[in-house]
């Protein structure tokens, strides 16, 4: 079963929940941390000795001295990663999707490619807890396929929870794509909310069973669950604002440490979400 | 000689535009005749990426000698460099302006990029 968590605001509690999930279920899980600009599960999660491999992408390169400046490539490529001039063809590494299409389509097989790096993926594992974690290097702009690369990880015969990446573009379909149900993490504000509406209609579009944890909850602010009523959205669990859960989180310690009694929460969370897939 | 200029107008009177990949089109003029071309650029301004690049090549391809632009991005920077056309640095007000600038001299030759991307 693979269940991702994901949310529209960042800093709602995807992380905080994600880990928490992971060590309250009783059976073997994986835990992917697929917010490869900024990956932090392994703050809360240790589990000593890595096991790191370099992620690349397949770049082309032009053998100048084959190419005869036809313009096939520049024509077949989406993304303007290529353009020729009347004597000289300029690559744009970071605009290249790695299609591989102006491989395909050069008629004097002057197009070849190079491996590019573009990040990490680190695993670690414990008997009952495994752990992945992809780690985008500085500068580079595309998570995707390093995302990709991570959830190759996924065992399909244990429970895979992938820690999603904040927001509602490419990365999070990235990452949501083909997962058995995702949990939204929202928080109980107006800037929660907003952004829960705008994954809400993402998420409809991907037809994939999904249910929400509200983070944060206070007596004041009620709009969330009001808006999840309403769209007949069902809720899963509401956690109330906690100031021992942010001190906890600043020593990177889990959502188990400072509430114990979420652990039995979210194993109900847990059956809630096995009786939707199975 | 051609020289080429981005802007949102669409004659020698109208504003140099302080974009070259999302200006509304190029003003491609006979320094000697004053006499004008335009092309179209609009295709470019909704573009994720690759904008700068799309109107560089575009620049070249309307047979331009010389680029006058307020800013140009490394993209851009990088397929015009690299096509031997000549950069200069332009400067607010019309397109006459800026020709009249550079015949008298005074405009500075782009050795670089003056602006970053907008995206990646």
């Amino acid at each position: 079963m693979i269940i991702a968590v994901a949310s529209g605001k960042g800093g709602t509690g995807k992380t905080t929940i994600s880990v928490a999930l992971s060590l309250a279920i009783n059976e073997k899980v994986k835990l992917l941390d697929c917010d490869v600009e900024e990956p932090n599960a392994k703050l809360f999660i240790d589990l000593g000795d890595e096991n790191q491999e370099m992620c690349t992408i397949p770049i082309p390169n032009i053998d100048q001295s084959l190419c005869t400046f036809c313009g096939k490539c520049q024509d077949i490529c989406q993304f303007n990663a290529i353009t020729v001039l009347d004597n000289k063809v300029l690559v744009f590494d970071e605009l290249c999707h790695s299609c591989g299409g102006c491989d395909k389509i050069c008629p004097y097989n002057a197009v070849s490619e190079y491996e590019k790096p573009i990040g990490t993926v680190i695993n670690t594992k414990t008997k009952s807890l495994s752990f992945v974690q992809g780690k985008l290097d500085v500068g580079n702009a595309m998570s995707p396929p390093l995302i990709r690369a991570v959830k190759s990880r996924i065992d399909n015969n244990i429970i895979n929870i992938i820690d999603c990446p904040p927001g509602n573009s490419c990365p999070v379909i990235t990452a949501v794509n083909g997962a058995d149900y995702i949990v939204l993490v929202t928080e109980a504000s107006p800037f929660g909310l907003n952004d829960l509406k705008i994954s809400v209609d993402t998420i409809k579009e991907l037809n994939i069973p999904f249910g929400i944890i509200i983070n944060r909850t206070t007596d004041i602010y009620k709009d969330v669950s009001y808006y999840c009523s309403m769209e007949n959205i069902k809720i899963l669990l509401e956690i109330p604002e906690n100031l021992n859960v942010a001190k906890a989180y600043s020593k990177g310690d889990t959502l188990l440490d400072a509430v114990p009694e979420m652990k039995g929460e979210l194993q109900k969370v847990f059956s809630q979400i096995k009786e939707c897939v199975l | 000689m051609k020289i080429i200029i981005p802007t949102n107008g669409d004659n020698l009177d109208s504003d140099i535009s302080k974009s070259f990949g999302r200006a509304k089109r190029f003003l491609v003029v006979d320094s000697k005749s004053m006499k004008f071309d335009i092309v179209e650029n609009t295709q470019n301004m909704q573009s994720a990426q690759g904008a700068g690049i799309q109107s560089a090549q575009s620049a070249i391809k309307s047979g331009g000698d010389i680029v006058i632009t307020i800013h140009l991005g490394p993209k851009a920077y990088r397929v015009l460099s690299e096509s031997g056309v000549r950069l200069y640095v332009g400067a607010n007000g019309s397109i006459k302006q800026n020709i009249e600038e550079f015949q008298k001299g005074t405009l500075g030759a782009m050795t670089n990029h003056n602006v970053e991307g907008h995206w990646i």
